[in-house]
């Protein structure tokens, strides 16, 4: 579904390409955890999948179509929830469809629809400020699933939580990927974290990123928190951070 | 000397009163940087039409805030003071407007359109706020009720200004030039230093209150930027 082909990237104030012949795949309805240390170049791939950023050379496809000449493709789901704190919570998730020119009723019902889906309906009219932490990043889920978009790319969207909502957000996550059936990307440095919720995990060896590794986790859906018990998924646990503490130390 | 530096004491550290009003609205300014109409310019995606109407309200917007400088002027208790105002009431309706004309003339907008334009009920609520609390307000709420916007579009301007070629951009260039140059910084300059000046040693109560019209003159900003991109009737 996604294609990296020999992609490289230098951002202009360094001197070495930070992304340097990068290839790799994500086949449609993966959900996939991208793992490294901070720094290491992850949300350079996101932004290059957004177009935020430009080649230096290789190409990006979306279903065998060039990226450049495709729009709206990928939706994007910051760290930060980014709701704007003047507007309601209808009109935040009304926003990716006032872009694209959506007539307002319409908007109105799918905005509902959403809340109802996502469980907030009640906070329709209240104010970013109102909700919770956990409540926020459910709206600015529901918001990114409103640009209709058939790829997610989730930046570290649980880091700022506290460690339950964190967990709880994490299974919400799961069943709604299920019920939308999209392709996710989902950035974290969080090994267990990548690890619950991910049926393949791409780990960042050394940047610059030449190549992702490829982690299958053995794990069936629906996850259970226990799961995370078995032998074979503990020792994977304590390979990953092995080999992300090592990358820090260098 | 007046000690600028000493307004209030928060967790230990010593922080100015503008500090503190920045703290309590950055999660609202934030969101001006990540909004449509602003991204859209940065781009260069944003549709002439929105940018023409917006300059009209904004136009329209000026002439209401040059007002509330000038009951700066008549609340002024020194002779500087009102002649501080009373600049402020001139670069408002002469320099900042400089742009503005400049605009309208490369778009096409004549003064008896603008005469003729409905305006926004964002904007006459905006400024009808700002209005409110610089008639009830000493010198120091009148600061306030106008530091959010000029303050705010040297933020937005110095953002966009770091984007390769934004200044010279053909369209929003001249808007991006005027909002982070030197002269409009230092003017804001000024404005914090006496708000920090006349801020020093007033009470919670009063703090609290100016926190309060900050904030609300930064929803209304935000609020601002959301009827220039629905081109809101």
């Amino acid at each position: 579904m996604l294609q990296f082909n020999h992609v490289t990237f230098q951002y202009e104030e360094e001197d070495f390409n930070i992304i340097d012949d990068l290839s790799f795949q994500v086949d449609q309805g993966d959900f996939i955890s991208i793992i490294g240390i901070s720094g290491c170049g992850k949300s350079t791939i996101f932004r290059l999948i957004n177009k935020l950023l430009p080649m230096k050379s290789g190409e990006i496809l979306i279903n065998q179509e060039k990226i450049e000449n495709l729009s709206g493709f990928a939706g994007y789901m910051p760290q930060k929830d980014l709701l704007f704190p003047w507007r309601t919570i209808e009109k935040n998730l009304c926003l990716p469809m006032e872009m694209m020119k959506v007539p307002k009723k319409e908007q109105r019902e799918r905005a509902e629809k959403i809340l109802e889906d996502v469980g907030l309906l009640d906070y329709k009219d209240k104010y970013p400020k109102d909700l919770s932490g956990g409540m926020r990043q459910r709206i600015s889920f529901a918001r990114t699933l409103l640009t209709n978009a058939e790829l997610m790319l989730l930046d570290e969207p649980f880091s700022a939580l506290d460690a339950l909502t964190r967990i709880s957000m994490q299974e919400w996550l799961l069943s709604q990927w299920k019920k939308y059936n999209k392709t996710i990307l989902f950035i974290t440095h969080d090994v267990e974290e990548a690890i619950f919720l991910s049926n393949k995990i791409y780990l960042v060896p050394e940047t610059p990123i030449h190549r992702l590794e490829v982690v299958e986790v053995p794990m069936e859906y629906p996850r259970k928190r226990e799961f995370l018990k078995r032998p074979e998924i503990n020792e994977m646990k304590e390979t990953l951070v092995e080999r992300l503490r090592k990358q820090q130390s260098m | 000397m007046p000690a600028l530096f000493v307004a209030s004491e928060k967790g230990g550290i010593l922080m100015k009163l503008t500090d503190e009003l920045y703290e309590s609205v950055k999660d609202i300014w934030e969101g001006y940087h990540s909004h449509p109409f602003i991204q859209e310019m940065r781009a260069g995606t944003l549709p002439i039409e929105k940018f023409r109407y917006y300059m009209i309200q904004d136009y329209i917007y000026l002439y209401e805030y040059a007002k509330v400088f000038a009951l700066g002027v008549v609340k002024s208790k020194d002779h500087d003071m009102m002649r501080m105002f009373s600049g402020m009431v001139e670069s408002t309706l002469n320099d900042e407007m400089d742009t503005h004309k400049s605009y309208m003339k490369r778009l096409g907008i004549t003064e008896e359109e603008v005469a003729k334009t409905h305006v926004a009920l964002s904007n006459v609520s905006y400024t009808n706020y700002m209005m409110t609390e610089a008639y009830q307000g000493g010198i120091l709420e009148i600061l306030v009720t106008i530091l959010s916007c000029a303050w705010s579009y040297q933020l937005i301007g110095e953002e966009m200004a770091k984007e390769p070629r934004m200044t010279e951009h053909k369209l929003f260039g001249e808007w991006v030039r005027s909002y982070s140059s030197e002269e409009y910084r230092k003017m804001n300059d000024n404005l914090l230093l006496l708000v920090n000046q006349l801020g020093e040693g007033i009470s919670q109560k009063e703090k609290d209150n100016l926190i309060d019209i900050f904030t609300r003159c930064s929803l209304y900003e935000g609020m601002f930027w959301d009827m220039a991109y629905r081109m809101e009737e």
